[in-house]
């Protein structure tokens, strides 16, 4: 969409931001891939770099911030512009929220020795799986601005959802029968909640998405008018 | 083609009516079969790149056109339910009903006073110089002049600033109590200060008259109006709230525009 402004300077600025977004997506679900590995092998070293890398996000969380308020400031973006100026600013939110998730599951594996078994570890994999592939297609169908692809992570939301309580509810049970290795057991509910999490940032960028191409804002039409004017009220 | 009335607006009659509006300039057609509604004290902006016709149709709405050689109207523009091209209408008084600025402010070479009793005088509004006095008063508070020029009414306006001479010229426009103002670039030769006193003074005016400008500043247009109909080769693309123009246009072509990729 932004190659062909009169003032080709506003469309490198465009341009630019994009390629920062998908840039900051990819370390992020890099991020979360490495803190997962981590989990599965126990690793405490690899961890420690993984909690580190949180700061180049955070720097390009940073730079966003400045070119997004600069084109803001100095281009007065309009109509689809103005969306898109808009949704790279609070994409970037929630990836920078991704990006201290997979912090938190790594600094889990910094301090703590987990103990997982096969069908533990099956599920977190199902379900990391399921979450990294969540993430990467709604980054590809932002960068592409490609509403059907994003209107394709609302499902595929539903089965990280399935998958986190499948894998929640087998810990839990694991709980209730004394398992030997409790706390492997809750830290691995952190885990999952996280990854759960993760995917509804995925979710959130997915919504950026159709707005930024339709202009239409999908989760208005989720509250009537009478729930509305509870929740201002409340 | 783009709807004649924003939908969220219905309920309210419109004050300006255009039907199927073709202007032309010898064999030259300038604009093509518009059918647009204005609302009551309500600031509509016209916008579009140059030529597309902007001012061709302002003109229209005051019959200003007639004076042009070779310029011919087809279709009905009917204010207050009157078609104002009915051979029975007397230009005159449209013209005081329908003020117009322009672009570069026109003072007369008068006083201050005069050029604002001048419209009120010869339309016969005061009957008494007392009454006269108040008028021009009362247009120059209008205007956000007074303060700045009571001490010295006899001077002449062409002496004021391009600012100040701007705004007598919107005092000389309401002295003569208008319904309907029409502004073709008020802003263009104005600085930056001058412009957002002319702005805010558009807000005030807009409670007792209806504005349309025309404006070449897309800012401008989202600063101060309502509604905003965007033109492009004498066509009415689209028309609606201003902020759905500049924020989700329905129409490829405004979007392109608004945008800064019209090429
Ligand atoms: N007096 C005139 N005689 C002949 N053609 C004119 C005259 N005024 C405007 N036009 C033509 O009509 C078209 C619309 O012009 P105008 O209404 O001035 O556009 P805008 O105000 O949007 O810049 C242009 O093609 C212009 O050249
Ligand atoms: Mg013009």
């Amino acid at each position: 969409m932004s190659n062909d402004h009169i003032l080709g300077t506003y469309d490198e600025e465009l341009t630019n931001l994009q390629i920062l977004i998908t840039k900051m997506g990819n370390e992020c679900a890099e991020m979360i891939r490495q803190a997962i590995d981590c989990v599965i092998n126990n690793d405490s070293n690899a961890a420690k770099q993984v909690v580190s890398r949180d700061k180049l996000i955070n720097a390009i969380n940073a730079e966003i911030t400045v070119l997004s308020q600069n084109v803001i400031a100095l281009r007065s973006p309009m109509a689809n512009d103005l969306r898109l100026i808009l949704t790279i600013f609070q994409n970037a939110l929630n990836l920078e929220r991704t990006g201290d998730l997979a912090k938190n599951i790594a600094k889990i594996i910094v301090k703590n020795d987990l103990v997982i078994d096969a069908s533990a570890r099956d599920k977190l994999e199902k379900l990391s799986d399921a979450v990294l592939q969540n993430l990467t297609d709604v980054i590809t169908a932002f960068n592409g601005l490609d509403e059907a692809k994003a209107q394709t992570i609302f499902d595929a939301d539903k089965l990280v959802d399935d998958l986190h309580d499948d894998f929640s509810s087998s810990l839990m049970l694991r709980i209730k029968n004394d398992d030997a290795h409790s706390e492997t057991v809750m830290h691995l509910l952190f885990i999952s909640r996280h990854l759960e999490r993760i995917g509804d940032h995925a979710k959130n960028i997915a919504e950026a998405t159709i707005y930024a191409v339709s202009g239409e804002i999908n989760q208005l039409d989720e509250f009537d008018d009478v729930q509305f004017e509870a929740l201002l009220n409340a | 083609m783009a709807s004649n009335s924003p939908s969220d607006t219905q309920e309210i009659d419109p004050v300006v009516v255009c039907k199927n509006v073709n202007v032309f300039y010898g064999d030259k057609q300038a604009i093509n079969n518009i059918s647009l509604d204005i609302l009551p004290k309500t600031i509509t902006a016209f916008i579009g790149p140059s030529g597309c016709g902007k001012s061709t149709f302002l003109r229209a709405l005051n019959r200003m056109n007639d004076t042009i050689e070779g310029c011919r109207m087809e279709g009905e523009i009917l204010i207050d339910n009157t078609n104002i091209y009915h051979p029975d209408i007397d230009v005159v008084p449209l013209r005081a009903r329908v003020g117009m600025v322009f672009q570069k402010p026109n003072p007369f070479p008068k006083s201050i006073f005069d050029n604002v009793a001048y419209g009120p005088k010869i339309h016969g509004l005061a009957k008494t110089n007392a009454e006269l006095a108040d008028i021009v008063e009362n247009a120059l508070r209008g205007s956000g002049l007074w303060e700045e020029v009571k001490d010295r009414l006899d001077q002449p306006g062409t002496g004021l600033s391009g600012g100040q001479q701007q705004r007598l010229c919107i005092a000389r426009t309401i002295a003569v109590a208008p319904e309907i103002i029409l502004m073709d670039e008020p802003c263009s030769a104005l600085d930056p200060i001058a412009t957002a006193k002319i702005e805010a003074l558009m807000t005030d005016l807009a409670k007792d008259f209806t504005i349309i400008i025309v404006t070449h500043s897309m800012q401008q247009a989202a600063r101060v109006s309502k509604k905003t109909a965007f033109f492009h080769l004498g066509d009415l693309i689209e028309y609606d709230n201003t902020e759905t123009i500049f924020t989700n246009p329905t129409d490829s072509k405004t979007q392109d525009y608004i945008t800064g990729r019209f090429g």
